[in-house]
C-alpha cells in the first residue's frame, strides 16, 4: 500500500509539472509561422486574382439577354443587377463587387501578417527582404484596385478630400474594429510609398515560378498604370520605358491564328492565351473567370460587329455558339472543375497595356508626342491586321481624336480582361445597356461610376461612408 | 439455486461458502447453467416433512419450493432450533405461521420476497416515562425514508458497545447513557444500515433507506455519490423502467417528457441522429448547445467531430452524432440529469448545457439472476392524405394552364421533367401521336399516386437483450448482450446494432477494490444517399436529394412508379433518367460504427473516512460512412449525360480537360459510379484521481473531495471521393484520370482525398467541499479549473476557474415539524455559480494551414500557407452565471412536489460575427453576445390510489423557459433574420421567428408587403438591414414543455400513458410559392385557390403563377415576392402541441402459470408510440417537432410487443 501511495503522489506531481507541455500539442494540422520560408508560403498564397473582372459587366462590351433556366435562377440572372449598375446584387457569388472588396482586403491582411512577423522569423536575410518586397507590392496593388473601383477617379484638384478607401498599414489587433474611409490622395501616397519599397527589395532569383510573382518589369508596369491614373504623364511614360527595357515583346497573334485556327483547334488558343511562356505576359494568376457568365455569353454581338474583317482579333477572341444568344469569349481556358466554377490563368499585367499607357501619356503630357503614340499602336497592329495597314498620324489631327483611337484600340486588344471599365471611368464614356425592354443610361459623371461599398460592409461597419447616390 | 440471502456481517458462513462455490460454477458454466437449471417445481403450497430438522432447513425448503426469496438475519440459536414438521400441500403462509410465528419471529411477504425478523420486544409504556427525564438518554423512532412507516424490530446499537435495543411496533426505541458524539448504528433487513451521531437532540427521527430504492436517495454526479438529503444542486431523475425505449433503442430519444426543464425535440426519427435536448433553454448561439453525456463517470464523446451548426442539417455525418445510441438501454441502471451549476460543478467548463449521467448495471451479491428481454415493434407508414397537396387532376390541369399560357420552358426539358413534361418530350420526339398524347394526359389525371404508399412500408424492428448478474462478497459480475434490428421504413434501409458488456467488481482486500468494464458495440446501418448540404444565396441546397419522406411529400401525384407493364417508369432529373425506387436501390449510404470502451475504477480506502479513487477509461471508435452511387444511379448517369450538344453545354457535371484542346465537355465518369468514403477514428482517454475525506465531528460532517483529471480526444479522419466504382461488377474500379484532375483544379472543391487530425486535450483540477450541520444544514463549495490545448499558446486564458456555492436546509428534520403528520419531507435549497463552454469555434491564435497553389501546369505548382482565421488574443470561453432556488416537499405520503426557479446569464458568447471586411475577413470568431434564460419547473409525483391490488400514480413535469438576448454585436439583413430556424436579435429570444408582413395581393396577383414606413411594396433588397419591416412572431423554440405520465397497476396488470406537450412557439409552414413551378413538384393544395384574374385579390391570399416576363421584371426591380411570401406572417403557425406519445400495457404472468418452468417471472408488454398529435390545424400534417432534410425523417406511429423474463 505504501508503494501505491508514493506512486499516486508521483502521478500527481508529474501531472502538475507536465500539464503545460500536455496542453501544448497542436489541436490539428495547423502551422505556426516561424521561418522566412513559412512567410514566403503565406505571401505566395496572398497574390490577388483578377477580382476586378466583374467590372466588365458595367461596360459597353456586354449585352444581357435573359437566358433562363427552367427551375433555378441561374447565375446569369444573378449578374443582371450588376449589369444594370445596381447596388442590389446577390452576394454569395464570386463575381460581385462584394467579393472583390472582401478578397482584396484579405490579401492585404495576409501581406500585413507577413510584414509584421517576418522580422522575427529565422532564415536567409536576402530572402526575407525579397518576401517583404512582394508583401509591400501586394498591399499597394490591392489598395490601388480598391480605390479605383469603389471611389471616384483620381482628380488632382479634389483628391485630398475625396472619399477613398481605408488603407490598411497593419493587421487588425482587436476584432470588430470599425474603419472610416481615407482620402484618395492619402491612399495614392501610401500606394506610391509601398510600390517603391517593393521595387527596391524584390529579388527575382528567389521565385520558383516568376510569372506568378512580382518582378521588376511588372512593378514598373504597375507604376506606369498608377501614374497614368494619377495623371502624372511624365512619370507614367518613364516607367513604361523601364518596362520596355526589360520586356518589349508583343504577342504574335498571327502565329496563334495560323497554328490553331488553321487546324480548328480553337480551344488550344484559349487555353494558352495567358500561359507563362507567353513572353508578353508580365504577371498572371489563376482566377475564377466569369463562370457561366462566360458560357452564358454576355459579350455583345454589337461590339463584336465593330471589328474590321481584316482585324483577326474579332474572330480569334470570340466564338459564335448556336446555343446562346451572344458570342462567347475565347481568351480564357474553359475549365470546369468539381466546384462548378470556371477558372483560367488571367493576365494582370501584359506588355500591350503598357504600350497603350505609354501612348496615352505621350499624347497627354505637356509637350505631346503624337508620333510616339502612333508608333506604339502600329507596333501592335502589325501583328493584328491582315493585310496590315499602318495608322497614319494625319488621320488623327487632334489630341481628342488620337486619344479616342488609343482607348478604342486598347479595348480591342484587351477586351474582356477587365481594363475597359477603368477607361470608361477615366474618360467619362457614356454607356447604355438594354434591359430587355428599354435602354438604361450611364451618363458621364454619373454617381454610379463609383461602385457602392458592399452592403455587408456597411452593415458590419457603421463608420464606413457609403458613396452618394 | 435460489438463495438470495442477506450476506451482511451477520450472514451464515455456510451459505456464504456455497455462494462462492456457485459463483465459480456460474462463471465457468455460464451458458450451461442457463440450460441446466433443475426442473424443480414451484408452488404456493409446500410439501415437506421431517423430524427434528432445523428451522433453517425448513426455510431453505420453503424457498426452493415456492421460488420466493428469503431475507433474514442469521441468528444461530433460532435457526438451529429443531422442529418437527409434516406438511402436505399446505399453503405457504400456514407453513410460515407454523415454523416462524410460533418461534418468536414475524415475517412479511412482499411480491416474491419474504422478510423475517424477530418479534419486537414490547416495552412497557411506563418505563418510557420513567427514564425520559435523564439527560444522557436518547429516544427516537426508526422509519422508512420513503413511506415514513415505522420499521418494527430494527436494531439500534451504540457503536463499539454491546448496548442495543430493537424498535417496538411503533418503530420507537430508547437507550440509556448515550453520550454526545456517540454513534448509533441502525440495522434493519432490506435496508441500508445507517450510522447516526448523537448530539444535543435527544428525541430523534432516523430514516432508513431501503436497499431496493437506494438509487432514489442518492445523487450520482459521476464524480461522487451524494446522499440526496445533503445535496444542494438540482437534479432530475429518470427511472429507466419508465423510459419509453421500446421501438427507439436510443435513450436520447426516449427522454422526452420525463424531466421538468429538459426539452427534447426528436427532430429526426433516423436511428443514430441526435435528438435535440435542451436543459433549461439555450446557452449559446453558435456554439455547442448539447448536454454532456456521462457514462459511469466518464464523458461520452461523439464518434465524429461534428460542427454544432451541422448537427440538425441531415448530412450523413449526423447519423453518427449520437454517441448514446450505441448503448443498450437495458444496461442502464439509472439516469440522472444535472441541471444547475451546483450539480454540474465538477464538470467545469463543459457543463454549461447540463449533464446527463448514466449509470450502468453491475453484478450483485447473491444468486445468479438471468434476464432476457425482447421487443418487436411495427412502425406504421404515413399517408399522403395527411398532407394538403394537389391530386393528379389538379396537378395536370395546372401544367396544362402553364402550357396554354406559354409558361413551360422547353429549353430545360433536357434536365428535368415529370408527368406532363415527359409527354411533351415524347411528343416532340414523335414517340407519341397527338391522339396518344391527349389520351395519356387524361390518364395521368387518374394516377393519384400515394408516394408514401410506394416508398414506405410498415416495418418491423426487433430487439433482444439478455443479461446475467451474479456475485459474492469478493467479486460481482454482470454481463449482457443485445441485438437490435430495424428493418427500415423505406426500401433499402436498415439498421443492426450489437452490443456486449462485461463488468466485474473485485474486492481485493477490505480496503481496496477494482471495477473493470469492457463494453463493445457495433452498428451497421444503410440509408438512402444524401449529399452534404451547401448554402447558396442564403438558402440551403442539397444536390440529388432523395430523402424518401421529402420525395413522397413533394412529388407530383400525377407521376407513377410503375408503367402499364409493371416496369419502373422513368422520368428525368439532372439530365438523366430518374425513378425513385431505382434510385434508392442504387444510391445509398452504408455506415459502420464500432466502439470499444474499457474502464478501470479503483477505490482505495486509506482510512475509514479517507479514500482515493482512480478512473482510467479508454475508448476507441471507428466510424465509416460509405456513400455509394452505383453505375446505374441517376447520380452516375447525370455525370455522363451528354447525348446532344444542348445537354453537353448545359450539364455542369461535365468537364473540360484544360490539356485536351478542341474538346466539348466530356464526362469524368465514363464508366461506373461514385463512392464517397469517410472514415473517422476516435480515441478517447480519461484519467482521473480523486481524494475523498469524510470526517465527522459531533454535529459537523464534512465531505471534502479534490482531484485532477486529464482527457484526450483524438479524431483521425480520412476520406476520398472515388470515381468509376463498378458496383455490379464485383466492386471493381475503373477510374478516369480526368476525375482526379477535375478535383485538383477546384480551388475550394472536394479534393481527391483528404486527411485530418484533431487532438483535443484538457487538464483539470477540481475540489468540492460539502459541510453538513446536524444533518439538516448543508453547504457546498465547488471549484474547477480547466485547461485546453485549443486555446492556443496564451497562458492567460488556458485555465478558466469556475466556482459554485450551494446550500440546502432539510426543514423536516427540525423539531418544530416533528409532529406534523401530513408533511413527509420538506427541503429548501439554492445555488449560485459559474459554468463555462468550450464552443468548439475559433482560436486565439492564427489558424494557418499548408496548401498548394492551383495551376494548370503541374510544374508551376508552389507551396502556400493560407490563413483561414485571424488571431483573436481576446477570445474567451463562453461563460454563465446561474442561480437556482428550489423547494421540495412531500404530503400525506401521497404526493411529492419539486418547484424550481432558475436564472441563467450567459455571456461572452462566441459566434462568427460579420465584421468589417477591411480587416481581411467577412466574419470573425469573437465573444459577441450575452443572453439570459429564466424559468421555472414543476415536478409533481402523486400516488392517487394506493391499494394492495390497485395503484394509480401520476408524474407531471412542466418546464418554462424564457430566453432573451441581451447583447448582440451585429446587425443582420432581412434575409438572415427571417430564416425558418429562427435568428437572434437583441431583446428577443435567440431563436426568434421573424416574418415579412403580408398586406394584400395587388391587382396583378402578386403579394405586397408592408414596409417599415407603412407603405406597400414587394421590391426590397434581401440584404436590407432595415428590420422594421419585419414582424416578430415569437420564439421558434417552445416556452413551456413537459409530460404527463399516468401509471395504473391492478394485480399483475400495469398500464401507463404518456402525453408530452410544448407550447408558446411559432413555426413556419412549408414554402410553396415559387419563381418556377417544376413539373415534378406536388404543389400545395392551396395553390388551387390562387389568383387567376384581376379582382380575385378580394377573395384570395394565394399569389398567381409568374411567367417569364414578370420574372425578369421582378429581378430588375430587386423584387423577391417569392422569398418574402414564403417567409410572411400568413405562413406561420403555432408550434404548440400535445402528443399522445406512449401507451404501455404490461402483464406479469402469475407465478402459478409458470411454475413448471425455470422462469421466475415473466412479463408481457405492449406499447404504442406517437399515437395522436394535436397541433395547429394550419400545419396540415407538418410535424411541429421535425426538421426534415437530408437523412432525417420524422417519427412515425409504431406499436411494440415485448417480453421480459427473469430466471
Amino acid at each position: 500500500m505504501k508503494i501505491l501511495k508514493y506512486t499516486t503522489l508521483l502521478w500527481a506531481i508529474s501531472l502538475l509539472v507536465s500539464c503545460t507541455k500536455y496542453l501544448e500539442i497542436n489541436p490539428d494540422n495547423r502551422v505556426r509561422l516561424t521561418t522566412v520560408e513559412d512567410y514566403q508560403a503565406v505571401i505566395t498564397g496572398a497574390y490577388p486574382q483578377a477580382y476586378h473582372h466583374f467590372t466588365e459587366l458595367y461596360t459597353d462590351n456586354v449585352r444581357y439577354y435573359d437566358y433562363p433556366s427552367y427551375n433555378n435562377a441561374n447565375i446569369t440572372s444573378w449578374l443582371f443587377p450588376i449589369y444594370l449598375w445596381s447596388d442590389n446584387y446577390i452576394t454569395n457569388n464570386a463575381i460581385t463587387p462584394e467579393a472583390a472588396w472582401r478578397k482584396y482586403y484579405n490579401d492585404i491582411y495576409e501581406a500585413n501578417v507577413v510584414l509584421e512577423g517576418i522580422d522575427q522569423a529565422t532564415g536567409d536575410d536576402a530572402l526575407r527582404q525579397s518576401v517583404k518586397g512582394e508583401a509591400y507590392m501586394i498591399r499597394a496593388y490591392c489598395h490601388f484596385m480598391l480605390v479605383n473601383i469603389f471611389a471616384k477617379h483620381y482628380n488632382p484638384q479634389t483628391a485630398a478630400t475625396d472619399l477613398g478607401i481605408p488603407y490598411m498599414l497593419e493587421s487588425e489587433k482587436e476584432p470588430g474594429q470599425h474603419y472610416s474611409r481615407d482620402a484618395i490622395q492619402y491612399v495614392y501616397d501610401r500606394i506610391e510609398e509601398d510600390a517603391f519599397k517593393a521595387l527596391g527589395l524584390i529579388r527575382e532569383e528567389f521565385m520558383a515560378v516568376p510569372k506568378y510573382h512580382w518582378s521588376r518589369a511588372s512593378i514598373h508596369a504597375f507604376l506606369s498604370r498608377f501614374y497614368l491614373f494619377k495623371e502624372d504623364w511624365e512619370r507614367s511614360l518613364y516607367h513604361s520605358e523601364e518596362v520596355f527595357k526589360l520586356n518589349n515583346n508583343i504577342r504574335n497573334l498571327f502565329a496563334d491564328f495560323d497554328a490553331y485556327f488553321a487546324t480548328g483547334d480553337y480551344n488550344g488558343f484559349a487555353n494558352r492565351y495567358f500561359e507563362t511562356h507567353q513572353s508578353n505576359v508580365l504577371l498572371v494568376n489563376y482566377t475564377l473567370t466569369w463562370n457561366t457568365f462566360e458560357r452564358g455569353s454576355l459579350y455583345a454581338n454589337e461590339y463584336r460587329a465593330t471589328f474590321h474583317a481584316n482585324d483577326v482579333r474579332g474572330r480569334i477572341f470570340t466564338l459564335w455558339s448556336a446555343q446562346t444568344p451572344n458570342y462567347m469569349a475565347r481568351k480564357f481556358r474553359r475549365n470546369l472543375p468539381a466546384d462548378g466554377q470556371s477558372y483560367a490563368d488571367v493576365g494582370l499585367f501584359v506588355v500591350e497595356e503598357v504600350m497603350y499607357n505609354a501612348a496615352e501619356a505621350s499624347v497627354r503630357k505637356d509637350n505631346p508626342d503624337f508620333q510616339y503614340a502612333i508608333d506604339k499602336m502600329n507596333a501592335i497592329l502589325q501583328q493584328r491586321w491582315r493585310p496590315y495597314v499602318a495608322l497614319n498620324l494625319a488621320d488623327y489631327p487632334t489630341q481628342e481624336l488620337l486619344l479616342e483611337k488609343i482607348i478604342d484600340e486598347k479595348n480591342r486588344e484587351l477586351c474582356y480582361e477587365g481594363y475597359r471599365w477603368f477607361d470608361v471611368k477615366r474618360h467619362n464614356i457614356h454607356i447604355r445597356h438594354w434591359d430587355g425592354t428599354q435602354y438604361r443610361e450611364l451618363p458621364p459623371d454619373d454617381l454610379r461610376r463609383a461602385v457602392q461599398i458592399p452592403f455587408a460592409e456597411l452593415e458590419a461597419n457603421p463608420e464606413m461612408q457609403p458613396n452618394p447616390r | 439455486m435460489h438463495f438470495k440471502l442477506d450476506v451482511g456481517k451477520f450472514c451464515l458462513p455456510l451459505i456464504n461458502r456455497k455462494v462462492l462455490l456457485l459463483m465459480k460454477l456460474t462463471i465457468c458454466l455460464l451458458l450451461m447453467s442457463f440450460t441446466q437449471v433443475s426442473a424443480t417445481l414451484f408452488s404456493q403450497t409446500i410439501t415437506f416433512s421431517g423430524k427434528r430438522v432445523s428451522i433453517e432447513k425448513v426455510l431453505r425448503e420453503v424457498e426452493k419450493q415456492s421460488g420466493f426469496n428469503l431475507f433474514y438475519k442469521y441468528d444461530e440459536s433460532l435457526m438451529s432450533k429443531s422442529v418437527d414438521v409434516d406438511f402436505k400441500n399446505v399453503q405457504l403462509h400456514t407453513v410460515l405461521d407454523e415454523i416462524l410465528v410460533k418461534n418468536g419471529l414475524v415475517y412479511k411477504i412482499d411480491r416474491k420476497t419474504i422478510t423475517i425478523n424477530r418479534k419486537p420486544v414490547s416495552n412497557p409504556s411506563s418505563s418510557v416515562r420513567t427514564i425520559q427525564e435523564q439527560s444522557d438518554d436518547i429516544k427516537g423512532v426508526i422509519v422508512d425514508r420513503h413511506t415514513g412507516e415505522p420499521l418494527v424490530g430494527a436494531t439500534v446499537r451504540v457503536k463499539g458497545t454491546s448496548i442495543g435495543v430493537a424498535a417496538d411496533e411503533n418503530g420507537a426505541f430508547q437507550l440509556r447513557n448515550v453520550k454526545n458524539g456517540s454513534t448509533l448504528e441502525i440495522i434493519y433487513t432490506g435496508y441500508q444500515s445507517r450510522e447516526f451521531v448523537v448530539g444535543n437532540d435527544r428525541d430523534v427521527r432516523i430514516a432508513l433507506t431501503g436497499e431496493s430504492d437506494s438509487l432514489d436517495e442518492v445523487v450520482i454526479t459521476g464524480y461522487q455519490t451524494i446522499d440526496k438529503r445533503t445535496f444542494t444542486g438540482s437534479v432530475g431523475k429518470v427511472n429507466p423502467d419508465d423510459l419509453a425505449t421500446a421501438g427507439f433503442s436510443d435513450v436520447g430519444k426516449a427522454l422526452q417528457g420525463m424531466v421538468a426543464g429538459v426539452a427534447v425535440e426528436n427532430t429526426s426519427g433516423t436511428f443514430g441522429t441526435k435528438s435535440k435536448i435542451r436543459i433549461r433553454g439555450n446557452s449559446s448561439i453558435s456554439g455547442n448547445q448539447e448536454p454532456l453525456w456521462v457514462i459511469d463517470g466518464v464523458v461520452l464523446d461523439d464518434p465524429v467531430n461534428i460542427n454544432p451548426n451541422q448537427l440538425y442539417s441531415g448530412d450523413a455525418a449526423t447519423m453518427l452524432s449520437s454517441a448514446i445510441s450505441g448503448i443498450n438501454p437495458d444496461d442502464i441502471e439509472d439516469i440522472q440529469i444535472l441541471k444547475d451549476a451546483s450539480a454540474t460543478a465538477m464538470y467545469g467548463t463543459q457543463a454549461v448545457n447540463g449533464v446527463i449521467v448514466v449509470t450502468t448495471k453491475k453484478g450483485r451479491v447473491g444468486k445468479t439472476a438471468i434476464s432476457y428481454k425482447n421487443n418487436f415493434s411495427l412502425a406504421m407508414k404515413p399517408t399522403i392524405r395527411d398532407f394538403n397537396v394537389m391530386n393528379s387532376k389538379q396537378r395536370m390541369e395546372f401544367s396544362e394552364e402553364l402550357y396554354e399560357k406559354n409558361l413551360v420552358d422547353f429549353t430545360n426539358m433536357n434536365s428535368t421533367y415529370g408527368a406532363f413534361g415527359k409527354l411533351q418530350y415524347q411528343l416532340s420526339r414523335k414517340e407519341l401521336t397527338w391522339d396518344q398524347y391527349y389520351d395519356e394526359i387524361q390518364r395521368a389525371k387518374t394516377y393519384n399516386t400515394d408516394w408514401f404508399d410506394v416508398l414506405f412500408r410498415n416495418s418491423v424492428n426487433h430487439e433482444h437483450s439478455a443479461s446475467i448478474s451474479t456475485g459474492t462478497e469478493k467479486a460481482q459480475f454482470y454481463m449482457s448482450a443485445s441485438y437490435f434490428r430495424d428493418n427500415g421504413q423505406t426500401h433499402n434501409q436498415h439498421t443492426d446494432r450489437y452490443s456486449g458488456n462485461f463488468r466485474g467488481n473485485f474486492n481485493i482486500s477490505d480496503n481496496f477494490s477494482i471495477t473493470g468494464t469492457l463494453y463493445g458495440s457495433a452498428r451497421n446501418q444503410r440509408l438512402f444517399g444524401a449529399f452534404d448540404e451547401t448554402e447558396s444565396g442564403g438558402l440551403p441546397q442539397r444536390d440529388f436529394d432523395i430523402n424518401p419522406y421529402t420525395y413522397a411529400r413533394t412529388t407530383s401525384r400525377a407521376m407513377r412508379p410503375y408503367d402499364d407493364d409493371g416496369n419502373l417508369e422513368y422520368y428525368r432529373a439532372n439530365f438523366a433518367p430518374f425513378n425513385i425506387i431505382h434510385e434508392m436501390n442504387n444510391n445509398f449510404v452504408d455506415v459502420a460504427l464500432k466502439e470499444i470502451r474499457f474502464q478501470v475504477d479503483g477505490l482505495w480506502k486509506i482510512t475509514n473516512n479517507l479514500n482515493l479513487a482512480t478512473i482510467l477509461s479508454a475508448r476507441t471508435t471507428s466510424a465509416q460512412s460509405e456513400h455509394i452511387s452505383t453505375e446505374l444511379s441517376n447520380v452516375a448517369q447525370s455525370y455522363r449525360a451528354m447525348e446532344n450538344t444542348a445537354i453537353r453545354s448545359a450539364n455542369g457535371r461535365l468537364y473540360n480537360d484544360p490539356n485536351d484542346d478542341s474538346q466539348f465537355p466530356i464526362s469524368v465518369l465514363p464508366r461506373g459510379g461514385i463512392i464517397i468514403l469517410d472514415n473517422n477514428q476516435g480515441e478517447f482517454y480519461t484519467f482521473r484521481n480523486t481524494l475523498n475525506y469524510k470526517p465527522v465531528f459531533h454535529n459537523h460532517s464534512f465531505d471534502l473531495m479534490g482531484g485532477s483529471e486529464i482527457r484526450q480526444r483524438k479524431y483521425d479522419r480520412h476520406g476520398f471521393t472515388g470515381y468509376g466504382l463498378e458496383y455490379y461488377r464485383g466492386l471493381t474500379s475503373s477510374p478516369d484520370y480526368r476525375a482526379i484532375q477535375r478535383d485538383q483544379f477546384a480551388s475550394n472543391g472536394s479534393p481527391y482525398y483528404g486527411m485530418g487530425l484533431n487532438v483535443h486535450r484538457e487538464a483539470s483540477f477540481f475540489a468540492n467541499l460539502a459541510y453538513t450541520f446536524k444533518n439538516r444544514y448543508n453547504l457546498t463549495l465547488s471549484s474547477r479549473a480547466d485547461g485546453s490545448n485549443r486555446l492556443g499558446a496564451s497562458e492567460r486564458f488556458r485555465f478558466l476557474p469556475i466556482w459554485v456555492v450551494g446550500a440546502s436546509w432539510n426543514v423536516d428534520d427540525e423539531a418544530f415539524l416533528q409532529g406534523v403528520e401530513w408533511l413527509d419531507f420538506l427541503k429548501v435549497r439554492g445555488s449560485y455559480g459559474t459554468r463555462g463552454n468550450i464552443s468548439g469555434l475559433g482560436s486565439p491564435e492564427i489558424l494557418a494551414y499548408y496548401g498548394t497553389t492551383t495551376r494548370f501546369n503541374p510544374d508551376n505548382v508552389e507551396e502556400i500557407i493560407s490563413i483561414s482565421a485571424p488571431d483573436n488574443p481576446h477570445l474567451q470561453w463562453e461563460k454563465e452565471k446561474m442561480a437556482n432556488a428550489a423547494l421540495e416537499f412531500g404530503l400525506f405520503k401521497r404526493a411529492s412536489v419539486t418547484l424550481e426557479w432558475y436564472h441563467r446569464q450567459n455571456y461572452d458568447l462566441i459566434g462568427n460575427v460579420q465584421v468589417s471586411r477591411v480587416s481581411g475577413f467577412s466574419t470573425k470568431t469573437m465573444n459577441w453576445a450575452d443572453m439570459k434564460n429564466e424559468g421555472f419547473e414543476i415536478t409533481l409525483n402523486t400516488k392517487n390510489i394506493d391499494n394492495t391490488n390497485f395503484k394509480w400514480s401520476t408524474l407531471f413535469t412542466f418546464g418554462y423557459n424564457y430566453n432573451e438576448v441581451t447583447r448582440l454585436q451585429t446587425n443582420a439583413a432581412v434575409v438572415r433574420q427571417t430564416v425558418d430556424r429562427g435568428a437572434p436579435l437583441e431583446g428577443r429570444p435567440v431563436t426568434g421567428l421573424y416574418s415579412f408582413r403580408f398586406a394584400t395581393l395587388n391587382a396583378d396577383g402578386l403579394p405586397m408587403f408592408y414596409t417599415s414606413s407603412g407603405g406597400l411594396s414587394n421590391s426590397f433588397s434581401r440584404y436590407s438591414t432595415n428590420l422594421d419591416m419585419l414582424q416578430y412572431e415569437g420564439s421558434r423554440e417552445p416556452l413551456g414543455s413537459g409530460g404527463l405520465t399516468n401509471q395504473f397497476q391492478y394485480k399483475g396488470f400495469q398500464a401507463s400513458f404518456l402525453f408530452t406537450y410544448a407550447y408558446g412557439n411559432k413555426i413556419r409552414l412549408n414554402p410553396f410559392f415559387e419563381r418556377y413551378y417544376s413539373d415534378v413538384m406536388a404543389l400545395d393544395g392551396e395553390l388551387a385557390n390562387r389568383w387567376t384574374t384581376p379582382g380575385d385579390e378580394r377573395y384570395t391570399n394565394i399569389p398567381r403563377i409568374v411567367e417569364a416576363e414578370t420574372r425578369t421584371q421582378l429581378i430588375s426591380a430587386n423584387a423577391e415576392p417569392f422569398m418574402a411570401y414564403n417567409r410572411s406572417d400568413i405562413r406561420v403557425a403555432s408550434g404548440s402541441y400535445v402528443r399522445f406519445k406512449n401507451v404501455m400495457l404490461a402483464y406479469d404472468i402469475p407465478t402459478r402459470l409458470i411454475q413448471r418452468t425455470n422462469i421466475n417471472n415473466l412479463k408481457v408488454t405492449a406499447q404504442a408510440q406517437n399515437i395522436v398529435l394535436w397541433a395547429d390545424p394550419k400545419l396540415r400534417g407538418q410535424d411541429p417537432e421535425a426538421i426534415v432534410s437530408g437523412i432525417s425523417i420524422p417519427m412515425t406511429t409504431n406499436y411494440t410487443l415485448g417480453l421480459t423474463m427473469n430466471f
